[in-house]
């Protein structure tokens, strides 16, 4: 699997040199581990018991006959994005596929990095079925352990009798424990299905101990197994839906599972292929050429994904009327302004002969596009001025030789034109036509909340550290008097004040979207969050570090950005991603200003569904379970993160 | 920072203000302050014409005028006033924060712990708790919560009770009950003479701790075994056991809390807004003198540079501006008065028992049938449907951070300071409570605080399941009366004040715990 990795060898994560201790009988384990004196005896049973009373009252809950899990099987696209156009039913042509294609390119972005990152080690065969069995017997038990309820057909689709045929044929003792618990329906199946995988799992680990550790594979086979087994279920099992006729639940089964299996299993073949793809483009290229590509592709994912292809904006709206074109149009002529001219420009001031003039006319600029906001003009302009002239100013700090000016003017062209389409983009009316108020939705509008916020308050953040950190008393001031005032207060407040409050400080009839508005408020919240974490990070940087660059005459501005920022940015990366985890969780607040978001959706709009009337508990429950799986995985990934680069190791 | 020449020639000559860095930069930062303002000002002349053109009033008149809502509970649920209504919303949110910081301790510190056993099952249970609940949004959890508590089986029935007895019948009292209207259990609550014989309490504590200092001083000069903490223990209780009886000898604190209200009522006005523009003048006045010192060495003086004047000169500024705001705004020297006043007033009336009784009484939970539908009755102590989902969902969600800043303060101490307890023949608990403990102590400490400051923050989700704290009432309050940019400054200024308020212990606290150190 690894060609350059030794293919024999094991690598256990984490004790790979420490010595290996003799493996435990059971008695002596628990022995050991549950019954060295008389304060654990009474632990364990404690801690049994506690395990016992909540593992009973769950699964008497979940397979409880009149639980309504339908309603979460049935509005699965609510969920995920809200009233997204799919199908023929509400009179608005079918554009579902602009989601499969951006969860196409996640999945393709992402076991690219997985190929370019070099992801995954190998585990041994054995240990891995005995994971599995393990697992298996827990399933099985904790089904098992539930107290004995009426029959109750849990996926739509399980044929029962089918599958009680099949349990008998397990044997005569299995069918004993059945009837003895009356274990029925869904219960019946899931503890089928533990038993079916642990069964399973011994019976491998025992064929695999022969061979002894040779025999492993790479562990992103677990990932990719797992997922091949969810997409063969969705061809076998018929997932479907339920609806109301004349007073009477009905039952159309396939429907899910019709509308779902195929994308699935070409978003799976295309992400398996680019895995494969980029091993090879990693051996023959080199990992660095892919390692930059995808760090494009990830920065521009999110305004692809959300500008363009959720959105579909539509560049020439007065096509008819005989309107503006895009390519006659004003975005053009922002871009030949401020691309083509602005590099010219850029390019003349950052000749190192130029020295302080340089500056002093970066200076004037700067003043002219403040001077730009006094007049009536586009804020499209107004930005792209504003960035222009801070590039202007940087201009003599950060050019040296003809390479680094090319690289200087060449970033700023691709900033110019990356700012120029998107705000056109934005600008530009989405041609998707949706029922609700907003294009976004779901779990999909709690995605691009969090990361939305996250990326655009990680520059004010930056700011806002730097000048905790300066020594100039009135940044330090208004930094510091930011941050303390966000952190003091509560997010739902920011966001009714940015809800409620912001449109009547802005001048006109200004409207804005109340996503918009949320991203705001999650963004100017999440900075004075960041801009803490940052400043832990600029503090842990040894005086030493300032006092050499100053002595290689560095400015204050060249200390920062290349001595400074890239240890500090460094060593803050776990807090980063928690601070992302927890931006990811907060996002769960904009239901209560009544956004259509994942928890909205599950609190109010399908309790509210005369079909499925009440049913509150199970929605929320299911979307606990998918915010669970991904702050879990988010939090996982970061420790690994930790772990690489070496921190808290000091 | 200036810049240097060492020519001799130039050396006395200035630089020019436009090469002169500390200039450039002060010259940055006081434009970059003008900006801010000039922003600030322009949004508030354009929030001014926007709700002129609405119609929208910015007063804070609400606050005197009857709100025309009703409140689900709390200390007043038909207030007459706006400000009434928002009192009640602070003391409801006051009321669960306090609840959950006691009760996420506590559940925090167990699961912390229980997280470090070695015993392998209770280990696990620990960390899966952990892991589940931390990973969940708290507004999930609390919605989550808030329909369990409502689908609860058991619900009230007067007739046939959770506990047997007819609950309907005058003498039918119970211990723990839980229903769809919430949960009901026995509680001490506080009776007549119970703030005198709290004197007695803190005076008993005090003592205590001179006790316990003088028995292990005692046993640090003799080496025998002197139930320090023991002592200390008994002298608490028996402070307790004499207060419960003799009381009221402590009835004549309320003369002396009476005479202080009626101080506050006769100062003029003018005598706080002066001091507390001495006290601006004060504090200006000694940092600068504080600054002048630094620079004063044996040969006189130093040079001040430009950078030290505008120092000097901002904070010479800032005091000026102290005096101008305490001078032009009398309401502030008020409302310090008006609040003094109350405050002694409210602990004279608390002082007032010159009779025995009984301090703390027991109270169980009945069941009362008001209208329809049966509810809890006024004794025992009651978490209503509303309290139930915010204080459980806050509880347990804090108390997982709290286990994870109980474990790392903990596996913080080096292994070595176990070692060398043990090797010094100390018993475990008493490695636990010598060593490693107070080691731990000072770095949970600031993590800690930062977890109260989340948790009384976080209560303000209460919002979604109706439970009547200070946000839920400032919008039910706007929605009635628009004044919406009122109540949010309210909300902002409260949370605030109450984060500083928390910092300010726990720094204090701090501060106190860090100076063992060295």
């Amino acid at each position: 699997m690894e060609p350059d990795m030794n293919p024999g060898k094991v690598v256990l994560p984490d004790d790979e040199f420490a010595p290996e201790s003799p493996p435990l009988s059971p008695s002596m384990w628990m022995r050991e581990n549950l019954f060295s004196n008389k304060v654990n005896v009474v632990l364990t049973f404690t801690a049994l018991s506690i395990i016992a009373f909540a593992v009973r009252n769950m699964v008497a809950w979940i397979f409880a006959p009149n639980r309504g899990w339908e309603a979460v099987a049935t509005n699965l696209r609510l969920l995920m994005v809200q009233s997204y156009p799919a199908g023929p039913e509400p009179a608005i042509p079918d554009q579902f596929a602009r989601i499969w294609l951006s969860v196409g390119i996640v999945v393709v972005l992402a076991t690219l990095s997985l190929a370019a990152w070099r992801v995954g080690s190998r585990v041994a065969a054995t240990s891995f079925f005995k994971t599995v069995r393990t697992g298996g017997a827990v399933l099985a038990l904790f089904a098992f352990l539930g107290p004995p309820t009426q029959d109750y057909a849990f996926l739509g689709g399980v044929d029962i009798p089918v599958v009680g045929v099949l349990f008998r044929l397990l044997g005569s003792l299995v069918t004993f424990l059945v009837e003895a618990t009356l274990m029925t329906g869904g219960r019946l199946v899931v503890f089928a299905i533990g038993a079916a995988i642990a069964v399973a799992g011994h019976l491998a680990s025992q064929a695999t101990k022969a061979r002894g550790e040779e025999l492993s594979f790479h562990s992103l086979f677990i990932p990719a197994g797992a997922g091949a087994l969810v997409i063969l279920a969705l061809w076998v099992v018929p997932i479907g839906h339920y609806f109301f006729v004349e007073g009477a639940k009905g039952f159309e089964p396939g429907t899910i599972a019709a509308s779902t299996k195929v994308p699935w299993t070409l978003i799976a073949l295309a992400g398996v292929v680019a895995y494969f793809l980029g091993r090879v483009v990693v051996k023959f290229l080199g990992e660095k050429l892919l390692k930059f590509v995808l760090g494009l592709g990830w920065g521009l994912a999110l305004p692809v994904i959300v500008l363009l292809i959720i959105r579909d904006p539509d560049f020439n709206p007065e096509r008819d009327g005989g309107g503006i074109d895009f390519l006659t149009g004003t975005d053009v002529t922002i871009w030949l302004i401020f691309g083509v001219v602005g590099s010219v420009v850029i390019g003349f001031l950052s000749l190192p002969k130029l020295g302080e003039a340089g500056r002093a006319i970066a200076g004037l600029l700067m003043i002219g596009s403040l001077a730009m906001w006094a007049f009536p003009m586009l804020m499209r302009a107004r930005l792209i001025g504003f960035l222009f002239a801070l590039f202007a100013i940087g201009a003599q700090t950060f050019a040296g030789d003809s390479r680094a000016r090319a690289r200087y003017v060449g970033l700023w062209l691709a900033m110019a034109t990356l700012l120029v389409f998107f705000l056109g983009a934005i600008n530009a009316p989405g041609s998707v036509e949706v029922p609700g108020k907003s294009i976004l939705g779901g779990l999909l509008l709690t995605f691009v909340l969090a990361l939305t916020s996250i990326l655009l308050s990680f520059p004010i953040g930056l700011v806002m550290a730097l000048g905790r950190t300066s020594t100039m008393p009135i940044f330090r001031v208004i930094s510091t008097m930011y941050i303390e005032l966000v952190r003091g207060i509560p997010f739902i407040t920011i966001l009714i004040f940015f809800d409620l409050i912001l449109v009547l400080f802005l001048p006109g009839n200004s409207e804005f979207d109340s996503v918009t508005l949320a991203i705001l408020g999650g963004t100017l919240f999440s900075a004075a969050y960041l801009a803490e974490n940052v400043r832990g990070g600029l503090q842990a940087i040894p005086k030493g570090q300032y006092e050499a660059a100053k002595a290689m005459g560095l400015s204050t501005l060249q200390l920062t950005v290349f001595i400074i920022l890239p240890q500090a940015l460094r060593a803050v990366i776990p807090s980063l991603v928690g601070q992302t985890i927890a931006i990811f969780k907060d996002t769960s607040l904009v239901a209560i200003i009544g956004l259509f978001d994942f928890l909205f959706i599950a609190d109010k709009v399908i309790p509210a569904q005369t079909i499925f009337l009440g049913i509150k508990l199970e929605n929320i429950v299911f979307i606990a379970g998918v915010y669970w799986i991904f702050t879990f995985s988010f939090s996982r990934a970061s420790l690994r993160l930790e772990k690489k680069v070496g921190l808290g190791e000091r | 920072m200036t810049i240097q020449i060492d020519e001799p020639g130039l050396q006395h000559q200035r630089v020019p203000p436009w090469r002169n860095v500390t200039f450039l930069k002060w010259a940055a930062q006081v434009i970059f302050l003008a900006g801010i303002l000039a922003v600030f000002w322009i949004l508030g002349s354009q929030a001014g014409d926007n709700l002129e053109q609405r119609g929208i009033s910015v007063s804070f008149d609400f606050l005197a005028d009857p709100p025309g809502i009703a409140l689900a509970e709390g200390i007043d649920v038909r207030p007459d006033t706006g400000g009434r209504a928002l009192y009640t919303g602070i003391v409801n949110m006051l009321r669960v924060s306090v609840a959950g910081i006691f009760a996420a301790t506590i559940l925090g510190i167990i699961i912390g712990i229980a997280r470090l056993s070695s015993n392998w099952i209770v280990n696990k249970v620990a960390t899966v708790y952990i892991e589940i609940i931390r990973n969940i949004p708290l507004l999930v959890q609390i919605i989550a919560w808030g329909v369990i508590i409502t689908t609860v089986p058991g619900n009230l029935e007067l007739d046939s009770g959770p506990i047997g007895c007819a609950l309907a019948e005058p003498g039918c009292e119970a211990w723990l009950v839980v229903s769809n209207k919430g949960a009901s259990f026995a509680w001490f609550f506080p009776g007549d003479g119970f703030w005198q014989w709290l004197t007695f309490l803190m005076i008993g504590t005090g003592v205590s701790v001179w006790v316990y200092r003088w028995r292990m001083r005692l046993k640090e000069e003799l080496g025998d075994e002197t139930y320090a903490l023991t002592w200390g223990t008994l002298t608490v209780v028996v402070f307790a056991a004499i207060g419960w009886f003799v009381h009221p000898i402590m009835g004549f604190l309320g003369y002396l809390w009476g005479w202080m209200a009626d101080l506050f009522d006769a100062l003029p006005v003018w005598t706080v807004q002066t001091a507390l523009a001495l006290l601006a003048v004060f504090f200006a006045g000694m940092w600068i003198k504080g600054f002048l010192d630094d620079r004063r060495t044996p040969a006189g003086l130093a040079k001040l540079t430009d950078d030290d004047i505008f120092r000097i000169g901002s904070a010479a500024a800032a005091g000026l501006a102290g005096v101008l705001l305490f001078f032009s705004f009398a309401g502030i020297s008020d409302w310090i008065l008006n609040s003094g006043r109350d405050l002694f007033s409210v602990m004279d009336s608390k002082f007032e028992f010159l009779e025995g009784g009984s301090p703390l009484a027991l109270s169980r939970p009945s069941i009362a049938q008001p209208g329809n539908f049966p509810n809890y009755g006024p004794t025992g102590l009651t978490m209503t449907k509303l309290f139930f989902p915010v204080f459980v969902g806050v509880t347990i969600y804090t108390a997982a951070f709290i286990a994870e800043v109980v474990r790392g303060g903990i596996l913080a101490i080096s292994k070595g300071q176990s070692e060398a307890g043990l090797a010094l023949g100390l018993r475990r608990n008493q490695l636990l409570r010598f060593i490693i403990l107070p080691q731990a102590f000072r770095i949970i400490l600031p993590p800690m605080g930062n977890q109260y400051l989340n948790l009384a923050k976080n209560t303000s989700l209460g919002i979604a399941v109706a439970y009547p704290e200070v946000v839920a009432v400032g919008q039910t309050l706007y929605n009635q009366t628009g004044a919406t940019i009122p109540i949010v400054l309210l909300w902002m200024l409260f949370y605030v004040s109450v984060s500083l308020f928390i910092s300010a212990i726990v720094n204090w606290y701090n501060r106190r715990v860090a100076l063992v150190e060295r």
